[in-house]
């Protein structure tokens, strides 16, 4: 009993007792004050985190959106308003110095075509087989073969029921041998 | 005696305000671009010619008129679109109009024709001959590319 306190402080006294750290901050806060330093105000930290990431999520969704809907598709350069409008089948400065060469295709089935090569007298079945006659009668003068100047006009004339697949098929065959006039026809029936 | 004193380091903060900024402006371009890719080109099936020479190629002052098949009649063309521009079926009047407003704020506007592989060339010839008359000085054929090997 003789080590026990005295006057031992209740416990709701405790509570109320403001620590030492508290204190302390309030005496400087007391000391700014009457230095006339303006109290420092403190700004709650925002966790921006899950904000960003959700952000950059949608961002690369968006990138990937916009960008595959045409990814495979692309264009064949031409020269068609050179040629005459895309409608006419005589590029009339162009035919007096080269052989107007005249692709008439023709359709069997939704995707079978026949291509008749005026010029050569020649029917083909399949475009790749177009390709081939055609690049093989393109003048090459390094080696002394085929026929025609690459700046001969190509006029493609497609009969009016002819699906577009066959008459860029046949524009793409011509292209790929090479040809540099390449053209259409009105329709011919 | 020695008094040690603890001299408190500056705590580094990365400022995040600029990267926001820069994030939300990307989200709202994307978000815009997004729907006028859409919108500028609508549904259909381009031709896809064996070994084809298309290339995806970016055009700067390109305007994509897109002719749409018949949803009824098998291989007659249907609604078209001149940019974002909206024209019936067979109005090419409409469609002349709208090409030629284009044409007079860029004359070196490049068209793309973009139609359905099924339409019969009578039913397209009239529209690349009315593009062609508008004075627009070149027009590209849009196809399917082949995939890269």
């Amino acid at each position: 009993m003789a080590n026990a306190p005295i006057n031992p402080a209740p416990e709701s006294r405790k509570k109320l007792e403001p620590n030492v750290f508290e204190l302390e901050r309030m005496k400087k806060k007391l000391r700014e004050r009457r230095r006339g330093n303006p109290p420092v105000t403190r700004v709650a930290p925002l966790n921006i985190t899950s904000f960003l990431d959700m952000s950059f999520c949608l961002l690369m969704f968006l990138i990937l959106a916009s960008g595959g809907a045409g990814a495979k598709e692309g264009v064949l350069a031409s020269n068609l308003t050179k040629l005459g409008g895309g409608s006419t089948g005589s590029p009339l400065e162009a035919a007096k110095v080269n052989t107007t060469i005249n692709l008439v295709v023709s359709a069997r089935d939704d995707d079978k075509f026949t291509i008749e090569v005026e010029i050569l007298g020649e029917n083909f079945t399949s475009f790749e087989s177009l390709y081939a006659a055609l690049a093989k009668n393109r003048l090459d003068p390094d080696k002394g073969t085929g026929r025609f100047d690459d700046e001969s006009p190509v006029i493609i004339r497609p009969r009016g029921d002819v699906p577009w697949q066959g008459v860029m098929s046949a524009f793409n065959a011509a292209i790929r041998a090479r040809y540099k006039n390449v053209g259409f026809a009105k329709v011919d029936g | 005696m020695s008094r040690s004193k603890k001299v408190a380091l500056p705590r580094p903060e990365l400022n995040l305000t600029a990267m926001m900024d820069l994030v939300l402006n990307l989200i709202t371009f994307f978000v815009l671009v997004a729907n006028f890719a859409a919108a500028s080109l609508p549904a259909l099936a381009p031709p896809h010619p064996d070994k084809s020479l298309a290339k995806a190629e970016t055009i700067p002052d390109r305007l994509t008129v897109s002719v749409m098949a018949d949803e009824k009649l098998k291989g007659f063309a249907g609604k078209m679109k001149v940019g974002i521009t909206e024209v019936g079926k067979g109005d090419i009047g409409g469609m002349i109009h709208v090409l030629e407003k284009e044409v007079k704020i860029s004359a070196a506007v490049a068209v793309c024709v973009r139609a359905d592989k099924s339409i019969r060339y009578s039913d397209l010839e009239p529209i690349m001959s009315a593009v062609a008359g508008t004075g627009v000085q070149t027009i590209h054929l849009v196809a399917i590319a082949d995939e890269k090997k």
